[in-house]
């Protein structure tokens, strides 16, 4: 399952505060737009991660970094969105918009509709779909990431591929 | 049809409007210079540490010995309930539309010290919770016009909790969906 994706380019070295909110702010910041569905949360959420980043300065692995930055900031979004007043203030009205560069505006109702079934996922399903496959880690790299077993792992991308195809009436999502 | 193998581009398409930016980034280095201007600042410093810990001490002595219940016991004073929630229950059958007006009327916003709302959040300025008072007084007024069954939020366990500047506190089942819209825009501020 894992080898669909290609290994990602990813820095050596120790890199900067700099140099990683310019490789993976963005991707922290539109997962967990997916995962809550709202942009100022999401935002939020993005400025927690890299608030944390400065503050605790921790002793990253080399190629480890975006898995920390992205564990970091689907813990804070499962926090969120356990809380009750984001359930019911924010949550209880969905409100996922795409937000295309104004030259993609177009016929893309296929990819709208593709994203909001992601982002209507249950966080379960939600997070492993995201880390594998808009993130492209492995299984064994988000049952790490996670802390949960492979299998786990493997029977949520299996239930949230069959949840995505009967929300997209679809037939070829295998 | 869209595969969820193309999602990495499909997200890079429908999302490519929403970056972090350079204002984020301002506002991520802005919070944390100043957390870590307050992390500084609380270097140990062994002599008011000391005081605190006797003043402490002196002060729970005192306590222990003027200690009384929160919640008396009487039978015709029942100061403290959760219709709805494990807590309490020997109270729940006792419980009447009157007790809660009778609860309500009893306290004074000028000696509230917060009311929260479970999973919500906590308010302490006084306006606010002389406000937040003044919603749940309605609401024990009109209490009768709201079935058993929906006065007591046995869904979410959601509860008011007002604390007293003497440490007395009520604990009242919540559905009543104007104060929760009131204390959500106090937090929300």
């Amino acid at each position: 399952m894992s080898t669909i994706h290609q290994s990602e380019d990813r820095p050596s070295g120790a890199l900067s505060f700099d140099q990683l909110y310019e490789l993976y702010a963005t991707d922290v910041l539109r997962v967990s737009y997916y995962y809550l569905g709202n942009r100022e949360l999401a935002e939020d959420v993005t400025q927690d991660v890299f608030v944390k980043l400065i503050s605790n300065s921790p002793d990253l692995e080399t190629g480890h970094e975006k898995a920390w930055l992205l564990k970091v900031a689907l813990n804070r979004c499962r926090d969120l969105w356990r809380s009750s007043w984001i359930k019911k203030v924010v949550l209880g009205h969905p409100g996922f918009e795409c937000f295309p560069a104004p030259d993609d505006i177009g016929s893309m109702a296929d990819k709208f509709s593709l994203a909001e079934a992601v982002n209507r996922l249950k966080p379960d399903f939600k997070e492993v779909v995201l880390l594998f496959y808009y993130q492209g880690f492995s299984v064994t790299e988000i049952a790490e990431m996670m802390n949960i077993a492979e299998g786990t792992v493997s029977s949520r991308l299996s239930r949230a591929r069959e949840k995505l195809q009967k929300d997209l009436k679809g037939d070829d999502m295998q | 049809m869209i595969k969820l193998e193309q999602l990495r581009e499909v997200s890079d398409q429908v999302l490519s409007g929403l970056t972090a930016d350079d204002s984020l980034k301002y506002r991520i280095i802005q919070n944390a210079t100043s957390s870590k201007k307050s992390h500084s600042g609380m270097a140990f410093r062994p002599v008011p540490v000391l005081c605190c810990v006797v003043a402490l001490v002196l002060a729970s002595a005192c306590l222990l010995n003027s200690l009384r219940p929160v919640s008396p016991a009487g039978d015709s004073e029942i100061r403290v309930f959760a219709a709805g929630s494990t807590d309490s229950v020997h109270t729940e059958d006792k419980l009447s539309d009157r007790t809660i007006l009778l609860i309500l009327k009893d306290i004074t916003p000028d000696s509230i010290a917060s009311i929260e709302l479970i999973g919500t959040g906590v308010v302490t300025e006084p306006s606010d919770c002389a406000s937040l008072l003044a919603a749940l007084q309605d609401y024990a007024g009109t209490v009768d016009s709201v079935s058993s069954d929906e006065r007591y939020d046995t869904v979410d366990k959601e509860s008011i909790i007002i604390t007293m500047d003497d440490g007395t506190v009520y604990k009242i089942a919540d559905n009543h969906p104007e104060f929760d819209t009131l204390l959500k825009n106090m937090l929300s501020r």
